[in-house]
């Protein structure tokens, strides 16, 4: 990746960052004398993207000089490796990191959530001398019931039916 | 409509239809994926929706690490990055945020679900080497599968609604491109 290709990346993200905290803000309330300086830092980040002939916009990449294939975490990789590998105020993180930091959460969420949890089944000695198995090997598959989400006018019909009763139920 | 959120009302007009014998379609877990990238599990106390989030992560990462494929449909060709965030810590956040309040001008997101979510993964992994902004990141880039669960279990009753407006506000515009499931406790099984 070129040192033209980098600082696009760079500015890129710098831009999506800023118009998530300003949309934040907007929303949160905050008066817009405040909110000036942002709006127009982040108008001055799309006019130096659109000076450079970049489209702007979330989806906007970067394609870099690295073509992956093989393994499935590497394809996951090309989900976020645009954001990993330029971020702000940091070196660019290799390749190679962002795998590593990928693999280790992964063996972490495995370690964490396949488990069998046999409440009422074990106690704290059995457990002890007794090979846990794994959520995924015992898991039987559900079946769910769907309800599609209402549309707008039976939302609006729904609303002004909603009691405390409702809601209550939650609890 | 103030005051309540998607899944309120959801919630409410599912109570309505059940109320009508409509009993809603089935559909097996192995097309749960596919049916949408929002999505909301409702069940009674028990009945197994934190279980099928916790299958849901470890079959996705056991995928991505030995390559074997998930016994479910995916909705593309990727495998989503799975995280599972409890909801029931958010008061503790919440908590913890009253004493940091000058830092909100820092990061508009301290105090909100968007700050909860990379603050309780980072609590979750502490001996993993991870960077401040790991997960806020790997957000941001898409390609997720963000599992909030438990609204139900969130703060006060009366807040339940401004929860569920920031959770609609999270998916929309603070980390869209990701799929999102949430579980709550419906009233119609208690």
């Amino acid at each position: 990746m070129n040192a033209s290709r980098q600082s696009q990346a760079e500015t890129q993200r710098q831009l999506t960052i800023l118009e998530r905290s300003l949309a934040e803000l907007t929303q949160a309330g905050v008066a817009e004398t405040l909110l000036a300086p942002l709006r127009q830092q982040v108008e001055a980040l799309r006019q130096q993207m659109a000076d450079a002939g970049v489209q702007v916009g979330r989806d906007q990449t970067v394609q870099g000089d690295l073509l992956v294939d093989g393994d499935k975490i590497e394809r996951q990789i090309n989900y976020v490796r645009n954001i990993y590998r330029a971020p702000a105020g940091q070196g660019k993180l290799a390749d190679a990191q962002v795998r590593r930091i990928l693999d280790a959460y992964l063996r972490w969420v495995r370690d964490a959530y396949d488990q069998a949890r046999l409440f009422g089944l074990e106690s704290a000695p059995t457990a002890r001398q007794t090979p846990r198995p794994g959520l995924t090997d015992v898991f039987i598959q559900l079946t769910l019931r769907r309800f599609n989400p209402p549309g707008p006018r039976t939302r609006g019909c729904v609303a002004g039916q909603i009691r405390p009763g409702h809601l209550s139920r939650l609890a | 409509m103030r005051g309540k959120s998607g899944l309120d009302i959801y919630l409410a007009w599912r109570e309505l239809a059940h109320a009508e014998g409509r009993i809603g379609e089935p559909v097996p877990l192995a097309d749960l994926l596919t049916l949408s990238d929002r999505i909301a599990i409702v069940g009674g106390a028990g009945s197994g929706k934190s279980t099928v989030l916790a299958y849901l992560a470890a079959t996705l990462a056991r995928a991505a690490q030995t390559g074997e494929s998930p016994a479910y449909r995916l909705p593309g060709k990727d495998l989503p990055v799975p995280l599972i965030i409890p909801l029931r810590y958010y008061r503790d956040y919440l908590d913890k945020c009253c004493d940091a309040q000058g830092k909100q001008i820092e990061d508009p997101r301290i105090g909100t679900l968007a700050g909860f979510i990379p603050w309780y993964l980072r609590r979750r992994n502490p001996v993993l080497d991870l960077s401040e902004d790991f997960f806020d990141r790997l957000l941001v880039g898409g390609g997720c599968l963000l599992m909030l669960d438990g609204l139900d279990e969130v703060v006060s009753r009366s807040q339940r609604g401004q929860v569920g407006q920031e959770v609609e506000r999270l998916v929309q515009t603070v980390y869209p491109g990701n799929r999102v499931i949430v579980t709550a406790r419906g009233g119609l099984h208690r």
